[in-house]
């Protein structure tokens, strides 16, 4: 992964940091963002109402509950994910079979399309391979809670 | 801190972010933009998804766990673009199978490399400053001003008009496209 990115990858990487500066009021007023809303064919006004009405509604569904609850889903969340850390040692044809299962499952599937897009998985070291495996196994893990928090 | 937020705006400006980022893809409309922002900002506040504002010090790393959280969603919202075969293919096919779905990126289809030589040629002659941000674009703008002894207030104006002398290769690359016709 050390690789010297391609200037498409250059290119789409710095537009996307460039973007983001929409974000932060530091970095682009009010006005900029309603210039930008409007070159994408918005109605700024209209859509300033809608975030309004729309954010007044969602604030006014958290509750102490809400908070209490959050904290001790994300501490759990937290638990999964270092759980999923704890690597099971595989070879790197078990590897990349995985990665062929998990690329099957919906649930699984983004972390693997994602890092091997414009790759093969002979582009990646057995260190690179681990840990993209990592992340199948923390989804997988994080899917499993929350099936069971539903059972709640 | 996350009551102290002017969230309509933070919201708004979400819509801004997704519309551009669908805009560069060539794909969606204001109201996919604005349904993405939404939900972004749903699952930021839903426990479901396994966050908490207490987890957020700062109204810059709340910033960036939306934008992250929508560019998960946008992933996603091109994905469901792309034909279902992609999903049946093996590791070693995936690449052609990214190239022919969601991640059709410059919707002007220009050679990234020419954008990027002539954005050094125009930036060198006209801007020092934004040329140096060309180099050290995945720094954040406060790490450029850093390395860069430069005031944050710079770096903005930097790279806004970064962002401007791009848009104007593009344009120029597109007229000269257009006049080889």
């Amino acid at each position: 992964m050390s690789e010297k990115p391609s200037a498409d990858e250059r290119l789409r990487r710095l537009e996307a940091e460039l973007d983001a500066d929409l974000l932060d009021a530091d970095a682009t007023s009010a006005r900029e963002v309603d210039d930008e809303l409007r070159a994408g064919g918005a109605d700024p006004a209209e859509v300033r109402a809608r975030s309004a009405t729309f954010m007044q509604e969602l604030l006014a569904q958290r509750s102490p509950e809400w908070r209490q609850t959050a904290r001790a889903r994300l501490e759990r969340m937290r638990q999964a994910v270092t759980r999923a850390s704890e690597r099971i040692k595989r070879t790197r044809d078990e590897m990349i079979r995985y990665l062929e299962r998990a690329q099957g499952d919906p649930v699984l599937q983004a972390p693997v399309v994602a890092a091997f897009r414009g790759r093969t998985p002979e582009d990646f070291s057995d260190d690179e391979l681990a840990e993209i495996v990592d992340e199948v196994q923390g989804l997988k893990r994080l899917k499993r809670l929350e099936d069971e928090g539903e059972g709640e | 801190m996350i009551d102290a937020l002017d969230w309509a705006d933070v919201l708004t400006r979400l819509v801004a972010y997704s519309l551009r980022r669908l805009r560069r893809f060539g794909v969606g409309n204001v109201a996919d933009a604005e349904q993405i922002a939404q939900e972004a900002v749903r699952r930021l506040l839903d426990p479901e998804y396994g966050s908490s504002l207490e987890a957020f010090d700062d109204a810059r790393a709340l910033q960036w766990q939306l934008q992250s959280i929508v560019n998960g969603l946008i992933n996603n919202y091109q994905r469901k673009r792309a034909t279902r075969a992609e999903l049946s293919f093996s590791p070693a096919e995936l690449p052609r199978a990214a190239a022919s779905g969601g991640e059709a990126y410059h919707v002007d289809k220009l050679d990234a490399e020419l954008v990027m030589r002539r954005l050094r040629a125009r930036l060198e002659a006209q801007d020092p400053i934004a040329a140096q941000l060309v180099e050290l674009y995945e720094l954040k703008p406060a790490e450029q001003a850093a390395e860069l002894g430069r005031s944050v207030r710079e770096i903005y104006n930097a790279r806004r008009r970064l962002k401007e002398h791009i848009e104007a290769v593009r344009r120029e690359l597109l007229s000269e496209d257009h006049d080889d016709v």
